[in-house]
């Protein structure tokens, strides 16, 4: 039950939602009256009392989670994303599963060696999401706090099963490779996850090299503007103007701010 | 004076200025007809042509000259788009994204993803993943 909403609506339908919510967890007949008369599609009455009842019995209120989604096109009116907490397609902890893959390739890329990266992937990523979620917030670990913020909301009241599905998106995100590659999972719609590309290309170059086509074999990885590859240091800036942004050799590189998860390009072209 | 009063014959506001200068008070030259003759005391409005004629000439405003193109491009200085400052990298793809917003690309991939999950476990549609 997610939807695309202008944020100034927001307050009224999150409220519902809630009432509803409380209600679901009630659970007994004057609940459920309230429920079925306010309900339009009385087929959510019985979701409402057993499915979510029993996804947010532990949780203490904060069943609603907004999104907000920049400003939609035809009236510029601020947008936003509603969505149940714990449901199926959690934004959230897709989004944070996905940037604990992505920071820890990030730190892997620049301390050894990307070859054996590519092959091995991340094989300890359970053990590190555990030990991740009983370090303190003044604490430190292979994660960015935020990022560990993240992960240990996402985590609290999802219950058994949480922390291997988020390894598994975590992967998925950074080490799966494309179909036609052999041995490859396959997600036919994702062409360029992060360390496909490299792969892909390799796979190419050695095509074509064995063809002896007139074309040169292809020196590096070209990116598309807001393309990035973990590990990097770029600008947002800068990779928002893609070929065209200037690289700031000599001085300047002591004033740019290095974040993970920004582009690193020659790290790359060494496969 | 003589060609103004020639072109605002009928201007009921110069109409006093037309009357002997010694009967004329210096007030009256600059009020509209209604006020500048002395009337006994009534209740009922002033007869007004229109209400322009409670603006003197002098007071009605218009523009002198054209103005010029750099003046206009002056006064657009300030008027251009503003830079968005709040971009940050988003922290599943590294790619640019407005901050505390949803990172488009990801949320992209996400319903693409989850779209061809549904289709291809159940072509009928009904299954929500």
């Amino acid at each position: 039950m997610k939807h695309g909403v202008a944020f100034r609506k927001l307050s009224r339908t999150s409220s519902h939602r809630m009432l509803m919510l409380r209600l679901g967890k009630k659970g007994d007949l004057p609940a459920f009256r309230r429920a079925t008369g306010f309900l339009l599609d009385q087929t959510m009455v019985p979701k409402l009392f057993s499915d979510l009842a029993t996804r947010y019995a532990d949780r203490p209120g904060g069943y609603t989670r907004v999104h907000k989604f920049g400003n939609r096109p035809g009236d510029n009116a601020p947008h936003a994303i509603l969505e149940l907490v714990d449901n199926p397609r959690d934004l959230r902890f897709q989004m944070t599963a996905r940037a604990v893959g992505w920071e820890l390739l990030g730190k892997r890329v620049g301390q050894g060696d990307p070859k054996a990266l590519v092959k091995t992937g991340i094989p300890d990523i359970v053990d590190v999401i555990e030990q991740e979620k009983t370090v303190p917030p003044e604490g430190r670990g292979e994660l960015r706090s935020v990022t560990r913020k993240n992960l240990q909301k996402v985590l609290k009241f999802r219950g058994v099963g949480a922390v291997e599905e988020m390894s598994r998106i975590a992967e998925d995100h950074v080490v799966s490779r494309p179909s036609h590659i052999p041995g490859g999972v396959g997600t036919p719609f994702l062409q360029d996850t992060v360390l496909a590309q490299p792969l892909a290309l390799k796979e190419i170059v050695a095509a074509k090299q064995e063809k002896k086509e007139k074309h040169a074999a292809y020196a590096g990885i070209r990116l598309k503007a807001g393309q990035t590859l973990p590990g990097g240091q770029r600008s947002t800036l800068h990779l928002a103007q893609g070929d065209l942004g200037r690289e700031n050799p000599g001085r300047w590189q002591w004033f740019t701010r290095r974040k993970l998860g920004v582009d690193q390009t020659s790290v790359w072209n060494q496969l | 004076m003589a060609a103004a009063l020639a072109l605002h014959q009928s201007s009921s506001w110069l109409s006093a200025m037309r009357a002997p200068l010694a009967r004329m008070s210096l007030a009256a030259a600059f009020l509209p007809a209604f006020l500048a003759a002395p009337k006994p005391f009534s209740w009922a409005m002033p007869a007004l042509p229109s209400l322009l004629e409670l603006f003197p000439p002098w007071l009605l405003a218009v523009p002198k000259k054209k103005t010029s193109h750099s003046r206009k491009a002056m006064r657009s200085a300030n008027k251009g788009l503003k830079d968005k400052e709040n971009l940050v990298h988003c922290q599943s793809c590294g790619s640019p994204k407005l901050a505390h917003n949803m990172c488009p690309k990801c949320y992209r991939e996400l319903n693409i993803s989850w779209k061809a999950k549904n289709r291809s476990a159940d072509p009928s549609g009904i299954t929500v993943f």
